[in-house]
């Protein structure tokens, strides 16, 4: 009974988020009779989950260098740009390669930039953020017409694809992120650079490839964001960056990084999020307290995760 | 220390608990509950409710959805299609039987009607017409698209301009936004146009759309300091408390203002002089939008096929103007319940009429 | 202090020449590094232990992290004969059995916040690999085969490595060199801040890996270590190296003062 207790009390921070999620599934389940266990309403959260899932696998490899990547919208929104716009001059096809190169590259930009001139990737991240919505937006708006996606791929965006997509990135995604040198080494120049590189580990060649996944994750998440929405427009993606980051950090991902991340913090935090959400829309919540909520949960989650050992290493 | 963390997550824990049920007992007082659910019940997503004109709605709204006995669940805050379409998606699974939406990316506007088709409920536009051919194709041939409700911002703009040339002006100066919001985009094409038409010598300043009241002062300094000869100014949003800083930053110059939406104190703004004209009151639209969902819901549509209608601005060009708007429209009192009824019943052409009335003019014939 | 005796074998006992004077491990030649390194040169063999001593900013501690890869200097070269390889990184010397421990072994040696296992294997994942993949078992065989050989005093193999006393992350931050097959130990003040007992056990260790026949530089700022353990020893001054001495019972600490001064 006391090794129990003596488990239980050291894992307690590891095993909240997923307690979390459980107790809010059931008490919304409770408060609403039962409205938000619907199948149509679990299918819904389920399809909601899948782009935040494959955009929050690949982002736990640049959280666990330790970096808070603030550029998601820009991303989402540049890449999309560019794919659509790559539509018009090569044809539908065009706008997956298009999509994932430019999510890559912007990661890349990202990372090399932290890389070659040492500044904090946090700030290079929100400057990739503007440029981003920038580029994008200018163009935009200088346009006449819309861009939508091509209809010959209407018919992909389907429960089943987006289904696929999730549950194929998961399992490959926690394999490399745990089992492999990659995820380990990531984790390693997370914790303590220093140490990292007298461990023998080139930092340069695992942070890049910690991005490369990033980009490649961000990638496919938005050719499902845009295949979601049917066209972009000057604010695809906004708020991505934030709502990714709360939903990392609710299910346990730490802002720190290290060896502490976990990948299931990916699942559990999108589906702790959309659940609350999904949950409070569902009882009728005025749109600014589920706000205020999701802030406070935040907030606990950060004091819980963040580790002070961990400080003096951020990137 | 450990102890202190597990203290820790158990406040968070309980805290949390706590403020769902609070925000659970909630669901009697605020707007959007489903506790009597004898109505049926319309989902609104909007950008806001706590700026002007998103407030002015949701009152607007408030009021009539009361009169006729509907509940109304409302999603703010999403500014892309994808969020939009999760919004739709959640407020279905509230038990929403109809959606009032206010789309922010005009070529998605299928893609949030097929959301709405595969739930089978109907979907209906308010403040925005659709632009984009495709989208605009595939909507109008929809069963379950109730139609849109928008503002001739066009007519509106060529409103704005007489009036200044009607005080007078010859040099024209325009506080423009950048382009994205199509609304705001529609105006100032609408009198860009007018005025290359009459062949006035115009300048022009853009600034962002999140732009504060301090930077749009700014960049009126800046227009005026570059082009001293303009004399009248037109501001196509004045939302944020840009319009009042304007208005105050322009006392004393000989120089005329229009502009949409509203300052704090519209009679002061009169006052002052430099302002000579408002266009606002687009808090209509959302009602007439209401309305026309409300019908497609209880299968007695105004038309067989979707509805494009067209909602008057208000204008306002005298203190008068000014006191009598604030005097009606400080609350939702242009229709009673029982003129909301018969709005309800009216075949369409009696409410395209009914549409075209709408003016500071009838609404306080009405108050009298 | 825990009351245990050293009337013998604290440090070395022995004065034999017992190292391979024939295979040289690790040939270090004219380093120059700015106003540190003047033209530094020594060789290591098989089995021995060469100290380095000097004041603290004579340059050897930078010497150590040139040694290893960790810092390129202007000129020079650092070479492993028996392989034919320069030494140009840090990862080229570890993929070549060079390990190293830092000075600051908490902010350069060890990642605080993981987990004592985590830190063993921090250099062993080529080691470890089944194709691509590394199993959670055969990491945990790994430090589990370390901290047995070191005797390290844990409470759990998933504990933090900050959980643990100086002596004992010590003893980590040789396990994870050690977890390597290290053939070349590259050590700076291995036994700074350390108590006693595990002082000695730290001692005993270095004779066993000497024994082994691996090479073993001590990089130090305590004399009587230096003489203590070591079989030829450096010493520096201003980058320079002043005098190189072998290991005698006659030698004292007044000897080796004059030429660090």
């Amino acid at each position: 009974m006391k090794k129990f207790v003596g488990f239980a009390k050291r894992n307690l921070k590891d095993y909240l988020p997923i307690l979390a999620l459980i107790f809010v599934i059931v008490l919304f389940a409770i408060l609403s009779n039962g409205q938000t266990l619907n199948t149509n309403n679990i299918k819904q959260i389920m399809l909601q989950s899948c782009t935040y899932i494959v955009a929050g696998l690949g982002i736990i490899f640049t959280m666990s260098l330790g970096n808070m990547d603030m550029s998601l919208d820009g991303i989402v929104c540049l890449s999309a740009f560019l794919g659509l716009q790559a539509t018009e001059q090569f044809g539908p096809w065009a706008m997956f390669g298009m999509i994932i190169v430019a999510a890559i590259m912007c990661e890349l930009v990202i990372g090399g930039i932290n890389i070659l001139l040492g500044i904090n990737s946090v700030i290079v991240s929100f400057a990739v953020s503007f440029f981003g919505k920038g580029v994008a937006g200018y163009i935009i708006g200088n346009r006449s017409t819309g861009l939508s996606v091509p209809s010959v791929f209407n018919g992909l965006y389907s429960k089943t694809l987006f289904y696929a997509i999730a549950i194929v990135s998961i399992i490959v995604l926690s394999v490399v992120f745990h089992y492999t040198k990659l995820g380990k080494r990531t984790m390693a120049i997370g914790s303590n650079p220093t140490a990292a590189k007298a461990a023998g580990i080139n930092v340069t060649k695992f942070k890049l490839l910690a991005y490369l996944v990033a980009g490649i994750m961000m990638g496919i998440a938005t050719t499902m964001i845009v295949l979601r929405s049917g066209a972009i427009g000057a604010t695809t993606g906004a708020g991505f960056h934030i709502t990714m980051l709360l939903m990392m950090v609710i299910g346990g991902a730490s802002l720190t990084g290290g060896t502490k991340e976990k990948i299931y913090s990916v699942v559990v935090g999108v589906l702790l999020f959309l659940c609350l959400e999904n949950g409070l829309t569902v009882l009728g919540a005025d749109p600014n307290v589920i706000g205020l909520i999701e802030g406070i949960i935040f907030l606990a989650s950060v004091t819980l995760t963040f580790d002070r050992d961990g400080v003096p290493y951020i990137l | 220390m450990k102890m202190k963390k597990i203290i820790r997550t158990i406040l968070a824990v309980v805290m949390v608990m706590c403020m769902l049920a609070a925000c659970g007992g909630n669901k009697a007082s605020s707007s959007g509950s489903t506790a009597s659910a004898d109505g049926p019940t319309i989902g609104v997503i909007i950008w806001s409710t706590d700026d002007g004109l998103g407030a002015d709605a949701k009152t607007a709204l408030d009021t009539v959805a009361a009169d006729l006995g509907v509940n109304l669940i409302y999603r703010t805050g999403s500014f892309d299609a994808d969020s939009q379409t999760t919004d739709i998606e959640n407020l279905i699974s509230a038990g929403a039987e109809g959606i009032l939406i206010c789309p922010i990316v005009d070529a998605s506007n299928d893609e949030y009607l097929k959301t709405c088709e595969d739930a089978d409920i109907p979907m209906q536009l308010m403040f925005r017409n659709i632009v984009d051919q495709d989208a605009y194709d595939y909507c109008m041939a929809s069963d379950q698209f109730a139609g849109y409700v928008s503002e001739d911002e066009q007519s509106a703009a060529v409103a704005m301009v007489d009036k200044l040339l009607e005080e007078g002006c010859t040099t024209f100066g325009l506080v423009d936004r950048e382009s994205g919001n199509a609304v705001i985009d529609r105006r100032q094409t609408g009198y860009k146009e007018y005025l290359d038409e009459k062949n006035i010598t115009y300048y022009e300043t853009i600034t962002t759309n999140t732009a504060t009241a301090t930077e749009m002062v700014d960049a009126t300094d800046q227009l005026l300091a570059a082009n001293p000869d303009i004399d009248g100014i037109i501001l196509s949003s004045g939302s944020n408390g840009a319009i009042d800083a304007i208005i105050t930053d322009l006392e004393g110059k000989d120089i005329k203002l229009t502009s949409f939406d509203t300052p704090a104190d519209i009679k002061a703004g009169f006052e002052g002089g430099n302002l000579c004209m408002l266009t606002t009151g687009a808090q209509i639209d959302p009602v007439y939008a209401m309305i026309n969902l409300y019908n497609k819901m209880n299968d007695a549509p105004k038309a067989d096929t979707p509805t494009e209608l067209d909602s008057n601005y208000i204008y306002m060009t005298s203190v008068e103007d000014a006191q009598n708007y604030e005097k009606c429209f400080s609350e939702f009192n242009t229709y009673t319940a029982d003129e909301v009824k018969e709005l309800v019943d009216m075949d369409l052409d009696a409410f395209k009429t009914e549409m075209k009335n709408y003016s500071l003019e009838m609404v306080s014939e009405k108050m009298k | 202090m825990i009351g245990r005796e050293f009337t013998e074998g604290y440090y070395r006992s022995d004065y034999d020449d017992n190292y391979n004077h024939d295979k040289v491990m690790l040939e270090v030649k004219d380093i120059k590094l700015g106003n540190l390194l003047k033209g530094i040169s020594f060789n290591v063999h098989e089995g021995e232990i060469l100290g380095i001593g000097g004041l603290t900013d004579c340059g050897m501690h930078d010497l150590a992290k040139v040694i290893y890869g960790l810092i390129k200097p202007d000129s020079g070269e650092v070479r492993l004969p028996q392989k034919d390889v320069l030494i140009t990184n840090s990862t080229k010397a570890v993929n070549n059995s060079m390990g190293y421990i830092p000075k600051d072994r908490e902010l350069e040696g060890l990642m605080l916040a993981a987990s004592i296992k985590d830190n063993i294997c921090m250099m062993s994942m080529d080691k470890v690999k089944n194709g691509f993949l590394i199993t959670p078992g055969s990491t945990k065989k790994l430090a589990n085969e370390e901290v047995e050989a070191l005797s390290i005093k844990i409470g759990g193999l998933e504990l933090p490595v900050s959980s643990l006393s100086g002596g004992n992350k010590q003893k980590v931050a040789i396990a994870k060199c050690m977890a390597n097959d290290v053939e070349i130990l590259i050590m700076d003040c291995p036994t700074r801040g350390i108590d006693v007992g595990v002082k000695a056990a730290i001692y005993r260790l270095l004779e066993k890996f000497k024994a082994e026949g691996r090479a073993i530089v001590m990089v130090s700022e305590e004399l009587p270590e230096l003489i203590g353990m070591s079989d030829n020893l450096i010493i520096m001054r201003n980058g320079k190296v002043t005098v190189r001495l072998k290991r005698s019972a006659d030698l004292t600490e007044q000897d080796v003062i004059s030429e660090m001064i």
